[in-house]
């Protein structure tokens, strides 16, 4: 069956609205050739910062039920690794290339973005506003509406690509921050990233991730998901990645009808390296039933 | 070192032929009809349906004969993911990712004479590797160990394939008394010669075995393991710290860099 999957998400045209999300699918090539990169509408690029950060002890992750706790700690090699090794390869590949990008400070934002600016390779720029502010004590940026106002502007001033913003849920009301980035210039947003969440070994009494805390992933999450992008939706008019714990094609048209126009996968690639191509392949049957894709139908 | 190209990587399914006790581990033999080509210490990514776990369980490949497509998988039953599995029953279908990660030096690498040296279900994937080592010619001098007789692994198979097998137990039970790596030093004078060490088994053993290969002035590889959740060098959990950190690196990925490092290659904790 040649169904057009395709899909506007602000200004990207996406060859299907299912998306590899950051930190789950490395530069694009790890799951070779069981899920090449173009299965997907848009890879988005393991979180990338100014200068290599090392990442975490480990353990780094542990198992939970439907889901996983993560404490990576955003381990990467630098944007200049990413614009030399990753990017050439990843620009041979039919899909679109977005880069999450990460830092301690404003500045490390805007370093990163400004490195990327001229590169053709990159569709667009996902903010990850989860990392903690290193000016603002450690707190995580995206719990400010004021950091993340002045973390957009700033990145605005030295980048012509698509800016979206990927928000954390660990806020007492995610609207306040999703307008606060829609004023402050975002294209888009991209929720959520993962719940903070945590788990201890009782044989030994000690929490289990090195890092004590990490983020939860995996179905768990999924209806907190997409209860987050129903409400940025009617919050705001940005066009809206919705991600977290997405398993089925179902899971997929739930978030479109939530608001989303474009939807991430990342922990259930683990669970089983099939579901993305398989999403895909049921989307078409999916696709068949509208006239156009269903976005934000569970609002009328 | 012998390293997976991305052709290499499969996901298929495959019939539990036998499943039997081995002590207190699983033996499982699966038929594959996939055209696989693992080397010794590469492991899979094994899925078996009905489980109440989420992410599948890295197991190492304890043997495979390729003439006849049978894949063994030794499993210690240790939580409910390893449970669930070593439960399938001979006719079910399991899920494998795999041969992941880079295995094992070559039997040309490891010389003509390797010393194997494993700890409890640490000894699976040493079967595969003796098994490769006696076909090339130079079977391995082996040392296994375990706290029990009844949690020895691979012992059969290993003394088919091994020039000597030495067993150690913690409590007498089988072979000398002590732990492996404390039994070997007393088998020194018979180590002349050694080419090699590979080793399998806690991070105590493998830091014994770091003590011997640098006493015996040869190189030694280790098979590690972390909690994994891809399995393929994707989400970078397996984190193992590297001996020698540099550039803003300190890790290295036990999945993809691993399971097999040489051990000065590592910080063994």
């Amino acid at each position: 069956m040649k169904t057009d999957l395709s899909i506007r998400f602000g200004e990207l045209e996406l060859a299907n609205p299912l998306v590899a999300v950051s930190g789950t699918f490395g530069y694009g090539f790890d799951y070779e050739p069981i899920i090449p990169p173009e299965t997907f509408g848009a890879v988005v690029v393991k979180g990338t910062s100014l200068e290599p950060w090392p990442g975490n002890a480990p353990p780094r992750i542990v198992e939970t039920p439907s889901g996983m706790l993560n404490a990576i700690g955003l381990e990467n090699p630098g944007v200049d690794v990413l614009i030399e090794e990753y990017l050439p390869r990843l620009a041979e590949r039919d899909t679109k290339v977005i880069v999450n990008v990460v830092g301690r400070t404003v500045d490390g934002y805007v370093g990163v973005a400004e490195k990327l600016d001229q590169r053709p390779e990159v569709h667009a720029l996902e903010l990850n506003v989860s990392c903690p502010n290193v000016d603002a004590g450690g707190m995580s940026f995206g719990t400010s509406p004021e950091a993340v106002a002045e973390l957009i502007g700033a990145t605005r001033r030295v980048t012509q690509k698509p800016l979206i913003v990927k928000l954390t849920p660990n806020v007492t009301d995610i609207t306040v921050v999703a307008r606060a980035a829609e004023e402050a210039g975002a294209d888009a947003l991209s929720l959520i990233n993962t719940l903070l969440g945590m788990a201890i070994d009782t044989e030994t009494g000690r929490p289990i991730l090195a890092n004590v805390v990490g983020g939860l992933s995996g179905p768990a999450i999924r209806p907190v998901a997409l209860r987050c992008v129903y409400q940025a939706r009617a919050a705001t008019n940005l066009p809206i990645m919705g991600l977290g714990g997405v398993s089925s094609a179902e899971d997929v048209v739930a978030f479109i009808m939530a608001g989303a126009s474009a939807v991430g996968i990342g922990t259930a690639m683990f669970a089983d390296p099939r579901t993305p191509g398989r999403i895909v392949e049921e989307l078409k049957e999916y696709r068949s039933r509208y006239d156009e894709w269903p976005i934000g139908r569970a609002h009328q | 070192m012998s390293s997976a190209t991305d052709a290499d990587l499969h996901l298929f399914e495959a019939r539990v032929a036998h499943n039997a006790p081995e002590g207190t581990a699983r033996r499982l033999t699966l038929a594959v009809d996939e055209p696989i080509d693992p080397n010794p210490g590469q492991f899979l990514q094994v899925g078996r349906s009905g489980s109440e776990t989420y992410l599948k369980r890295p197991l190492s490949i304890s043997d495979w004969d390729a003439a006849r497509g049978l894949l063994e998988l030794l499993i210690l039953p240790v939580g409910r993911g390893t449970r669930h599995i070593a439960s399938a029953r001979p006719g079910e279908m399991l899920t494998l990712l795999g041969p992941l990660g880079r295995g094992f030096p070559s039997p040309d690498e490891l010389g003509a004479a390797p010393l194997l040296v494993g700890g409890g279900i640490g000894s699976a994937p040493l079967v595969f590797l003796a098994r490769r080592l006696a076909a090339s010619g130079n079977p391995p001098t082996t040392f296994i160990g375990a706290s029990d007789g009844q949690r020895l692994a691979g012992e059969k198979s290993l003394a088919g394939c091994s020039r000597r097998l030495v067993l150690a137990t913690e409590d007498g039970s089988r072979g000398e008394i002590g732990m492996v790596t404390s039994v070997i030093w007393e088998h020194l004078d018979g180590l002349e010669g050694i080419t090699s060490i590979a080793a399998c088994g806690p991070a105590g053993l493998l830091e014994a075995v770091k003590i011997l290969s640098d006493r015996l002035g040869v190189p030694a590889f280790g098979s590690f393991e972390e909690r994994m959740a891809c399995g393929v060098g994707a989400c970078l959990g397996c984190a193992i710290p590297m001996a020698k950190p540099g550039d803003g690196k300190k890790y290295l990925r036990v999945c993809a860099d691993g399971p097999v490092f040489a051990l000065e290659e590592v910080a063994i904790s």
